[in-house]
């Protein structure tokens, strides 16, 4: 993305995101407790976020936004996820959606929508979920229909996270009625021009913030509202939606469990609370080796690939054949798959380093199993079953997967 | 080198296309089902049935988009073989 080295005003942008993000962080970590027991939108912490600007972390400088680096985007999720991991998530993937806007929406759209999202008034949720399909995001059944100059839209929802709060909603569409339902398009839709019905009846173990809400919604938008690019649905998926969201997920996911990990280092920093904890003993040292392993691996591999996606984009027009290259879409699976697996593991031995008392109860000093219940989502949201049963299949044909270095075409 | 027998094992990887509608050349693959799995499948497929081994690179060079782009692919890879 940005050359951020080259040019001191946008580190200067990327470190004030930073500084808003760590600064709110607290107001944002104090109400998490009450998102968690309620299982309410974070509303607090939201309107937080869009006061600050942070909604419009990601948007360009030319719309008004911070015109944040990938790099920032991953430590602005990586600070939210240790505050709240439901508000993180819904943001993160709210910003993904602005991504992708900013990638591959028209000219008329980037204007109408951008400039709301940097000032905090447009929220933009993503309509993926059908029945039937589940998450899939490379299919759709309910089909666009075309009347006249205006594009009809009627669609069932079951999972819409953040649906109700949203004033924008991102909906994956088969293109026509004639299509395929491989034949994706993205379509951009107002509140306004749709009438929403919603079924609400979230009650989950973790992410209990996060208000999933079952949607119906009709209404028509605009020609210039669909993102059909030349490459078609899957090559947007390739070069913008997916990396971004696998990244932003994990980033969120990490921070998570760096605070979780945090918080039973501070205890152990306090010869009153940790009393009851033999920190001589070599089985406890042993126990902390591994977390903090895990940890540092899983934030090693997400900012390596960042890295190399960074890398893509800064050398690659988006509608380049390289971000749909075998090597670089497993290592973008192998991104979700690793956080979601190795930080939860990471969070279950923490609960076991701080025992009942500061790990498995609810206590004033930290929230271990809240960051459990919640991390306990990351394998089953955009499932890491399909995601193995694809990394596989790609993997029979990346035949010179190490050869020089990692594949790239 | 039989079109035929090609056009046969290809459409086993078309789950839209009907099974008594007829494959033209230039047909669009994708909009016949040939996502990207569907495709790797067909690649390995291939393999097998021609003795031919593709490059993976051959993924994201279009040889996927129409029978006619994918035939002319093998073509060339089985007609050099053929003459030995």
């Amino acid at each position: 993305m940005q050359l951020a080295h080259s040019q001191p005003h946008l580190i200067s942008r990327n470190r004030d995101a930073l500084d808003i993000a760590r600064t709110i962080a607290g107001d944002i970590a104090a109400h998490a407790g009450q998102t968690d027991a309620s299982g309410e939108f974070p509303s607090a912490s939201f309107a937080l976020l869009r006061s600050t600007g942070l909604m419009g972390l990601c948007v360009p400088v030319e719309y008004g936004g911070f015109g944040a680096s990938f790099d920032t985007l991953h430590d602005v999720a990586r600070t939210l996820g240790a505050a709240c991991l439901s508000t993180a998530m819904v943001w993160a993937m709210h910003i993904q959606q602005v991504v992708v806007l900013a990638d591959y929406g028209s000219p008329a759209l980037r204007r109408a929508v951008l400039p709301e999202v940097a000032a905090g008034r447009m929220f933009i949720a993503s309509v993926t979920t059908e029945r039937g399909k589940g998450g899939h995001i490379m299919t759709a059944q309910a089909p666009l229909i075309r009347d006249r100059e205006h594009i009809v839209i009627t669609r069932d929802a079951p999972v819409v996270t953040g649906g109700a709060q949203a004033e924008g909603f991102l909906i994956t569409m088969r293109a026509s009625e004639s299509a395929v339902p491989t034949d994706v398009c993205l379509v951009f839709a107002h509140h306004h021009q749709l009438s929403a019905r919603t079924e609400s009846g979230w009650s989950s173990l973790g992410m209990r913030g996060t208000q999933s809400v079952g949607m119906h919604l009709s209404g028509s938008v605009t020609e210039d509202q669909l993102l059909a690019p030349p490459g078609g649905f899957a090559q947007l998926a390739m070069s913008s939606l997916i990396p971004i969201g696998h990244l932003a997920w994990a980033s969120c996911w990490l921070g998570a469990a760096e605070g979780a990990y945090q918080s039973m280092l501070d205890i152990f920093a306090d010869p009153i609370a940790r009393r009851g904890y033999d920190l001589h003993s070599e089985m406890l040292a042993d126990r902390i080796a591994r977390v903090r392993l895990q940890i540092d691996t899983a934030g090693a591999f997400i900012r390596d690939v960042l890295r190399e996606y960074n890398e893509l984009r800064a050398t690659r027009a988006l509608d380049d054949p390289a971000f749909g290259a075998p090597g670089f879409s497993i290592r973008v699976n192998e991104v979700k798959l690793l956080a979601s697996e190795l930080l939860f593991d990471a969070v279950d031995k923490l609960i076991q380093i701080g025992g009942l008392r500061y790990g498995y109860l609810r206590n004033d000093r930290n929230a271990l199993e809240r960051t459990f219940r919640d991390l306990r989502s990351a394998a089953l949201m955009y499932g890491n079953d399909r995601l193995l049963a694809a990394n596989g299949k790609l993997a029979l044909v990346d035949r010179r997967a190490f050869q020089d270095g990692h594949a790239r075409p | 080198m039989n079109e035929d027998r090609f056009l046969t094992m290809l459409r086993r990887h078309l789950r839209y296309l009907p099974s008594g509608q007829s494959l033209g050349m230039s047909d669009n693959l994708r909009q016949l089902g040939l996502d990207s799995f569907a495709t790797i499948d067909l690649l390995l497929d291939i393999e097998d049935n021609y003795g031919v081994s593709l490059s993976d690179r051959i993924l994201m060079e279009g040889s996927f988009s129409t029978p006619q782009a994918l035939w002319g692919v093998v073509q060339g890879l089985v007609a050099p073989h053929a003459e030995r």
